[in-house]
């Protein structure tokens, strides 16, 4: 990441900075190098001149004697011993007119400077030849006197009188060639010791820069960098530790400071976040719970539209039976096949009488059950006398079962109860019934019915061969018939059990089953002597 | 000879109703009570045909007409389901169960003698 963000950035501050310090100290060096080599330069060439101005006057004045006596050999000798160093190119002597009369060296290959002009010398004359770069100096030859042969006498040695008047005048000119090229060798020194000094500041000067931008800037920008990047990642740990006090040390300390409003930010943010969740969590749990409520519900009505379906197609199914044998049996007779006022025919009507009475009592016992079981339905509670109500179930019963002994054992101490006495009467009934049912021929019914701690308990025991445990709680299930042969004396609707446990519940009250001792059932129903004081599941 | 027919069910007056019918056409009738019985009539009686209910005490009719069909003694008596059980899926278990009919009850003894007669004579051909 920080390679990606720093490659992005052609030249970073590190080589910048150095380069242009290092561009303007070789600027600077340069200038003071060329200003250096002017100034030498100027320097040298007046020394130089100087030395060829020197060398011209001694060759002029030494030359005097020699060129008054025309002694060629002698001016020789002195343009060679002025000729000698490497510098001195030539030395001549010329005549007035221009040409050479003595000379060393190459000046006969250089033109003479413009010759008119030479006759009006009166001092050294430099001509610098730059094509041969070369100073050509020009100095006259003076005498004092006349060009006669007296002045000559006189300048030849013999003194003159002291009134003898002086008169100045040019005999020749003394020529001399110096090279310039000393100059250039020296310059070139100098240039060079100048570039040599010159690259070791810019080299000095750059490095020692690059140091401190180095050290002052590149160093913690990059920390900084890393840091930024860092916490860009998300560690808001980083801080910068940079104490300088400078302009960087001001944005390392307001980095530090932007990581730490960072930080607490997202700690705020965190607890937000804590928050949110929980209560996410929170209205989720809540959601779950009203799913499983609804879903509970949906079970719960798709059981009981199955438990619907189910127990009208048992009706349906129950309501066939009869049908069958009436519609057989009529159809039978109708057909003429059996003889009328025979003793099969009467048979025949008797089996239609009790398959009608059979569909009868089992159409009231359903309607009677879809009462009970609907949401409107509701018991009449009064205060019973439950003495008066067993004593009518007991003589129904013992009308319909002649050969059964029912029995009654109440308590004395038996109080008015409240409850919906025709229901109760129906409930007692159903018991009697099914205990006569199932009882043997000449066999005992009791019921018993006691008062205690807010309760009235009625306990119907028969003397049948009793109920296995595994269909105890079957007997209450619609349409459940035990299967033995009392059934098909005493046909019943199935659904007897079924509307007693239903009205003793909208009592408030229970229903069960048991084995009496010594043998048979007992079924006991639990209800409370007064249904509106407690509630029900006291019982 | 009279063909004999076994009607298998619990309720009496059925038994009744469809034995007097069967009687009238020249039929020979047995019957039983129950499942157990169903199986022991049978072995004993071997009937050319059975009229079987469903919902029968013991061992009830599916399994009975199961159990016929898969002893080899008994394997070739048509069954016949006479039952109060009316739905698709009780017709088909009745007949998956190896019954050649299933007559749902009401059923007119008119209708039931003309299907014994119709499964007898198959018998008969073959």
């Amino acid at each position: 990441m920080l390679d990606r963000l720093t490659k992005q950035g052609s030249i970073g501050i590190g080589i910048f900075f150095p380069v242009i310090i290092a561009l303007t100290l070789l600027l600077l060096g340069a200038i003071l190098t060329g200003y250096n080599i002017s100034i030498q330069n100027k320097i040298l060439r007046g020394e130089l001149k100087n030395r060829g101005t020197l060398l011209v006057k001694n060759l002029a004045r030494s030359s005097v004697f020699s060129f008054l006596s025309n002694d060629i050999r002698q001016m020789r000798e002195l343009t060679r011993s002025a000729s000698q160093d490497t510098e001195i190119l030539y030395a001549e002597i010329l005549g007035l007119d221009g040409e050479p009369v003595a000379g060393s060296g190459i000046g006969g290959n250089i033109p003479v400077w413009d010759k008119k002009q030479l006759l009006e010398l009166q001092d050294v004359q430099e001509v610098y030849l730059k094509e041969k770069k070369l100073f050509d100096i020009y100095y006259p030859i003076l005498v004092k006197g006349g060009n006669d042969q007296e002045s000559k006498e006189i300048l030849l040695g013999r003194a003159l009188p002291d009134n003898a008047e002086s008169i100045e005048r040019m005999i020749g000119l003394a020529r001399v060639g110096i090279s310039t090229t000393s100059i250039r060798t020296k310059i070139s020194s100098i240039a060079f010791k100048g570039l040599i000094l010159t690259l070791c500041l810019v080299l000095c000067g750059g490095l020692i820069i690059n140091y401190f931008i180095n050290n002052q800037i590149v160093q913690p920008l990059r920390r900084l960098t890393l840091a930024a990047v860092t916490v860009s990642h998300g560690d808001l740990r980083q801080e910068v530790d940079i104490a300088a006090d400078n302009e960087i040390g001001v944005l390392a300390k307001a980095f530090n400071m932007m990581v730490h409003e960072l930080r607490d930010f997202r700690t705020k943010l965190e607890q937000t976040i804590y928050k949110l969740e929980d209560r996410v969590k929170e209205r989720t749990k809540d959601l779950e719970t009203h799913v499983q409520e609804l879903q509970e519900q949906i079970r719960y009505l798709n059981d009981l539209n199955r438990r619907t379906v189910t127990f009208v197609t048992t009706a349906l199914r129950e309501l066939r039976s009869p049908l069958t044998s009436i519609h057989g049996f009529t159809s039978t007779l109708l057909s003429g096949s059996v003889k009328q006022d025979s003793e099969k025919s009467a048979s025949y009507l008797r089996i239609v009488g009790e398959e009608s009475d059979r569909m009868s009592k089992l159409i009231a016992n359903l309607g009677d059950l879809l009462e009970i079981q609907s949401d409107t339905f509701a018991i009449r509670l009064k205060e019973v006398n439950c003495k008066q109500v067993i004593d009518r179930s007991i003589s129904e019963m013992q009308e319909k079962f002649p050969d059964i002994t029912f029995k009654k054992e109440i308590h004395e101490s038996l109080l008015p109860v409240k409850a919906d006495e025709e229901r109760l009467a129906q409930v007692l009934t159903e018991l009697l019934f099914n205990a006569a049912k199932y009882s043997p021929r000449n066999g005992k019914v009791v019921l018993e019915c006691e008062v205690s701690d807010q309760t009235v308990s009625f306990k119907v025991r028969d003397s049948g061969p009793g109920i296995p445990d595994d269909e105890k709680e079957k007997v209450f299930q619609h349409f459940y018939r035990l299967d033995n042969e009392s059934n098909k004396k005493y046909p019943g609707s199935g659904l007897g059990l079924t509307i007693a446990c239903a009205i003793v519940s909208a009592h408030g009250g229970k229903l069960w089953i048991e084995d009496a001792p010594g043998g048979g059932s007992l079924i006991i129903v639990k209800l409370h002597i007064d249904p509106n004081i407690d509630t029900p599941h006291s019982v | 000879m009279k063909q004999k027919i076994l009607i298998a069910d619990d309720e009496e007056n059925l038994v009744t109703l469809v034995k007097d019918n069967l009687e009238t056409e020249n039929f020979e009738v047995v019957q039983a009570r129950d499942g157990v019985e169903t199986l022991e009539v049978t072995l004993s009686e071997m009937p050319d045909l059975i009229l079987l209910d469903v919902g029968m005490p013991k061992i009830d009719g599916i399994e009975v007409c199961q159990r016929l069909k898969a002893d080899p003694r008994t394997r070739d008596i048509p069954v016949i389901f006479l039952s109060a059980l009316y739905r698709g899926e009780d017709v088909r278990r009745g007949l998956d169960a190896g019954a050649v009919r299933y007559l749902s009850k009401p059923c007119t003894p008119r209708r039931l003698i003309r299907v014994v007669k119709e499964e007898v004579a198959k018998v008969a051909k073959k």
